[in-house]
């Protein structure tokens, strides 16, 4: 049963990379803004500490949002969700790490705009979200050509992704060096 | 003519020579020492540090508003420091320069959430300290918190953040992390980054509603007593979970002393007064239609315009130093009635004060006025029955010389500081001149480029800000005595007073740089 209603390892795994991705990126992004602000007051040992623990976190993150994305496969009809995993797991997770981006600028929204936090403006945010979601996927389906695109552009993303998963895995092994050391020490 | 030296003569010669030698230096150290300190065991300390409190606002020292009644009561057998200064303007270099006995331009941690040089790690007040203290310290700050961890090898006890707090929103707390600065580093860079964006793209998201969900119960239950919410130790705009009460650091903090073996030294630096200003019920509305401050013009670092709103501001925080002051008169009544003040000394200060004038609020700005560096000293110096006030100015830095000499421990070279006047120790005669430096932008190590030096040399103040675009090479001096509201700016080139503070302050610029 559980074959049957879940993706393949292999499935799996190629989401997890695309999936790692936006979320590695925004975290690199995020980690380089701060650069300037921890060169002026940290030790380049500490700074690679702080870098990898966020990496890993990442990792831990997109990992997360894997397990999300498995039980919905579960959960949702095979011929809806599971059939076609890998796009549309691909796609409800990078649309999602760009929909929630706005979140992050909040402040700077609610200048301009400052409805954005009333709950009519969420909920229209969640809806077109889901519209496209649907929309994207109909399309697919519709024009087989769109979806190979998409798959030989996932296959591209995940083989970025796999050197995100290399510095997660020095990462890893960095964290668990400066716990010992400074544990020994 | 010469004489030359035989080998025996050569030898009595030494031996007599290092006898007088160290009975010189024994008398010296005796003379050091107190008689009473050596008959008995060196006293405890404590030094209770109110963050951001600034003098400006506290009654004892004149202001308007009552807002110190207990602390006013209690200094009449206490030493009242009335012109005492900061080290820096904000947690990180004001409370670095408390613990290290030197300046933010020697001890580096100028960087908000930095750490002091490596040499500081093992040269502080918890490490000075003779062995026999017992070293216990809890912070609500954050930044403090970063300091205290990198001289935790020689604090014997150092409570968590979320030891005392009704609710933690820290992850890294609850996991076995021997890097735990580190790692705090990236847990506020990822879910809790108040400067900046977060790292995590979603569960940062998640962490947020959680911690607002939580924020919002606990101020729920809590209502009664804080309307306008739990003071909490988030300092910037995010919405916090990390609440506490003042109340329950005070009960901890009295629990503790009673257990603990003598002698000790605690450090305990809680955040209130400190934004946000959530005080208890009673004290809300409490200066309302009373005594308003005098409107300042927006300084070049702040904001037009914003007159009436740090006013509300300032009547919220100066609400909030009075529940502080009633904790703290709570803490004296349980010292008095155990009658720990014999043998204690206990010192009450901040790390730094509060800016609520001139467009600009908080201290998270380059200047160093009053209300940002003035910051208040009251000591009560063991079994002190009488009052005592001292006007010269004093700083920061001169409080760990005079608490390692109260300890009986030698003071070692390098201190920035001297021992405070009217403490009954060895105080220095000499003439203090005062600096606060603040460098937020500048490097660790480097030099600082871009930074704000205060110097306070008897009634003047120099303040000097460069590096800043638009706001470079700019001078201000104060006559302190006949404008403490620092209004008119007296600064010219050509004035014999600002020449020599300038002067003063090249020097010793050119010899730390």
């Amino acid at each position: 049963l559980i074959k049957r209603r879940f993706p393949t390892g292999n499935q799996i795994f190629t989401v997890f990379l695309t999936i790692l991705f936006p979320i590695t990126f925004w975290s690199v992004l995020n980690f380089s803004r701060e650069l300037p602000s921890y060169l002026l007051r940290m030790k380049i040992w500490e700074i690679v500490g702080v870098f990898s623990y966020t990496q890993v976190f990442a990792c831990f993150e997109s990992l997360l949002f894997l397990v999300v994305l498995i039980l919905i496969a579960g959960l949702l009809p095979q011929q809806v969700f599971l059939k076609y995993f890998i796009t549309q797991a691909t796609l409800i997770g990078l649309l999602a790490s760009i929909w929630i981006i706005p979140l992050h600028y909040k402040d700077q929204i609610l200048a301009i705009y400052p409805k954005f936090e009333n709950s009519w403006t969420k909920a229209s945010w969640l809806g077109i979200f889901i519209v496209l979601v649907i929309g994207i996927s109909f399309l697919f389906r519709r024009y087989s050509g769109l979806e190979k695109a998409f798959r030989t552009f996932i296959d591209k993303l995940a083989v970025v992704s796999m050197l995100y998963l290399i510095v997660d895995f020095t990462s890893l092994f960095i964290i668990l060096a400066r716990n010992l050391i400074i544990a020994l020490s | 003519m010469s004489h030359h030296l035989s080998r025996r003569e050569f030898l009595k010669t030494l031996g007599v020579s290092s006898l007088a030698l160290s009975g010189l230096i024994k008398s010296s150290q005796m003379t050091l020492q107190d008689d009473q300190l050596t008959s008995q065991k060196p006293p405890n300390i404590l030094l209770l540090v109110f963050d951001a409190l600034s003098a400006q606002d506290v009654s004892l020292y004149g202001f308007p508003r009552q807002t110190t009644p207990n602390l006013d009561q209690a200094s009449r057998r206490a030493t009242v420091y009335h012109r005492h200064y900061s080290g820096g303007n904000f947690t990180t270099s004001g409370t670095a320069s408390l613990l290290t006995g030197v300046y933010p331009w020697t001890h580096r941690a100028i960087n908000l959430q930095g750490q002091t040089t490596d040499h500081f790690t093992d040269y502080n007040l918890f490490s000075l300290l003779p062995e026999e203290y017992y070293c216990f310290a809890y912070t609500h700050n954050t930044l403090a918190y970063i300091l205290l961890e990198q001289f935790r090898g020689h604090i014997e006890e150092l409570l968590k953040i979320s030891d005392l707090a009704l609710y933690s929103d820290i992850l890294v707390d609850k996991l076995p992390l021997a890097d735990y600065t580190t790692a705090l580093e990236a847990e506020l860079l990822l879910l809790k980054n108040d400067f900046s964006i977060n790292s995590s793209l979603f569960l940062s998201k998640l962490d947020q509603s959680r911690r607002l969900r939580k924020s919002i119960q606990l101020n729920q239950v809590y209502r009664q007593e804080f309307p306008r919410g739990l003071p909490n130790c988030r300092t910037g705009e995010q919405p916090g979970a990390l609440c506490f009460t003042l109340e329950s650091t005070i009960n901890w903090l009295q629990n503790k002393i009673k257990q603990q073996t003598q002698p000790f030294f605690g450090y305990v630096h809680v955040l209130p007064p400190h934004a946000p200003y959530n005080t208890r019920k009673e004290f809300v509305g409490r200066f309302n239609g009373g005594w308003e401050p005098p409107v300042k013009p927006a300084h070049f670092f702040g904001e037009e315009n914003r007159a009436k709103t740090l006013s509300r501001q300032r009547r919220q925080y100066d609400e909030t130093i009075a529940y502080v002051d009633s904790e703290f008169g709570r803490l004296l009544s349980f010292l008095d009635q155990n009658q720990f003040l014999q043998n204690t000394c206990l010192v009450v200060t901040s790390d730094h004060g509060e800016m609520l004038e001139r467009g600009i609020s908080g201290h998270n700005n380059p200047v160093l006025y009053e209300p940002i560096i003035h910051t208040p000293l009251v000591v009560f110096y063991p079994g002190q029955d009488q009052h005592q006030d001292i006007y010269e100015p004093t700083s920061a830095v001169d409080v760990l010389p005079t608490l390692l000499q109260f300890a009986g421990a030698s003071l070692p070279g390098g201190l920035e500081g001297q021992v405070l006047p009217g403490s009954h120790q060895n105080a220095s005669s000499e003439k203090n001149n005062v600096y606060v430096v603040e460098a937020k932008s500048s490097p660790k190590q480097g030099p600082l480029k871009k930074a704000t030096f205060s110097l306070v040399q008897e009634r003047y103040k120099l303040i000097y800000y460069t590096g800043y675009p638009g706001f470079d090479e700019v001078y201000e001096m104060y006559d302190l005595q006949n404008d403490p509201e620092e209004m008119d700016n007296i600064y010219s080139p050509t004035n014999a007073s600002a020449k020599n503070l300038k002067d003063q302050l090249d020097a010793k610029l050119a010899q730390i740089r």
